[in-house]
């Protein structure tokens, strides 16, 4: 029952933070360094779960393993190269599969 | 039905544009392969952290978002109480807020009530995938075809996959590597949004916040990592825009 509540809770609050911006949309709107904001948000928090699922262990941080930081960073280099978002997986596993087949991992 | 809809702009016809339901089934096909894993390994660590099927289910679709819930049950997993994984999820979620007045944005004319539905399946794919389409696309009719159908496809893979997740995740060897499903998905996600600089200068900071601010803050570390960064990457955009005011 505390699961249900929890995220019960989570999803009201979760709901009111996506209504906010239409039920107070002129106020928020009107600025445009918002506005401009509003582009970060993505990279920011982008950043910061990849940086955590890599760099931070469940004692704090920690060093990446070779194999997940090369595949992560081609991915990345992958996808920017070529705008194909779908490749970050589709390449990514299995170059992970090799590693792991190599004893790397 | 003809591949093409015909949009206007007012009274004046502005050309052919293709069909929102075919493009939207086009574009969200990567994320969908995005999607697939990472549904997984939240159906799996639902049934790690003890979830019972139910448990496991219900925040698909309480919170339609899968990184806050992932982080909802690791903290649920630790031990952590209500009020601070509720903190954590909706921290996790905060940037939902910059979503929705982007949402505010595409739908304008839109009866508030049908907005207010809209914003419930918002999430990062529906946002990046509608901040580049709509830029292009005015109709408003259009975009809520589109979206409607980035969403419908969102929500099927989402809750099928962690279904699945739930019932054989426990059964997967680790070499498959599921734990690397979010961070290769959501670097995927961090290429395409770092094209400008002030973008790559927000994700840089904030990518090394976390790591130190993970000592200091725990689970607050990521929150704080985002503000930082955007803080720090705003700062070329505050300039730039200062120096548009001087000049004229």
């Amino acid at each position: 029952m505390i699961i249900f509540a929890t995220f019960a809770l989570a999803g009201i609050g979760t709901y009111a933070i996506r209504i906010a911006p239409i039920l107070l949309g002129d106020h928020l709107l009107s600025s445009s360094s918002i506005e401009s904001r509003i582009g970060l948000i993505a990279p920011a928090v982008l950043a910061a779960i990849v940086s955590s699922a890599l760099l931070i262990g469940p004692h704090g941080a920690r060093l990446p393993g070779i194999v997940e930081l090369v595949v992560v960073g081609s991915a990345f280099a992958i996808v920017r190269h070529t705008g194909n978002v779908g490749l970050a997986l589709a390449i990514g596993f299995p170059m992970y599969w090799i590693g792991a087949l190599l004893g790397l991992t | 039905m003809s591949i093409v809809d015909r949009v206007s702009v007012g009274d004046a016809r502005v050309g052919e544009l293709p069909q929102p339901v075919t493009e939207a089934l086009r574009d969200m096909s990567p994320f969908l392969l995005a999607l697939v894993p990472f549904s997984l390994a939240i159906g799996a660590a639902s049934a790690a952290a003890g979830f019972s099927f139910a448990e496991a289910m219900f925040p698909v679709f309480a919170i339609f978002a899968g990184s806050a819930q992932l982080a909802g049950v690791e903290s649920t997993r630790t031990g952590n109480g209500i009020l601070i994984t509720v903190l954590i999820v909706l921290l996790v979620n905060a940037r939902f807020a910059f979503y929705g007045a982007g949402l505010a944005r595409w739908f304008v004319g839109v009866p508030r009530w049908k907005s207010l539905l809209l914003a419930i399946p918002l999430v990062d794919q529906t946002f990046l995938l509608c901040q580049e389409r709509f830029s292009e696309q005015a109709d408003v009719d259009w975009r809520v075809r589109y979206y409607g159908t980035v969403t419908a496809g969102l929500v099927l893979c989402f809750a099928t996959c962690q279904l699945i997740g739930f019932q054989f995740g426990g059964n997967l060897p680790p070499t498959l590597g599921l734990h690397l499903a979010a961070p290769l998905a959501f670097a995927g996600m961090l290429a395409k949004s770092t094209k400008e600089r002030s973008a790559l200068i927000t994700a840089c900071v904030s990518g090394c916040v976390v790591v130190v601010a993970s000592g200091f803050f725990g689970a607050l570390a990521l929150p704080v990592a985002v503000v930082a960064g955007i803080v720090v990457g705003s700062k070329p955009i505050a300039t730039t825009n200062l120096d548009i005011e001087r000049t004229s």
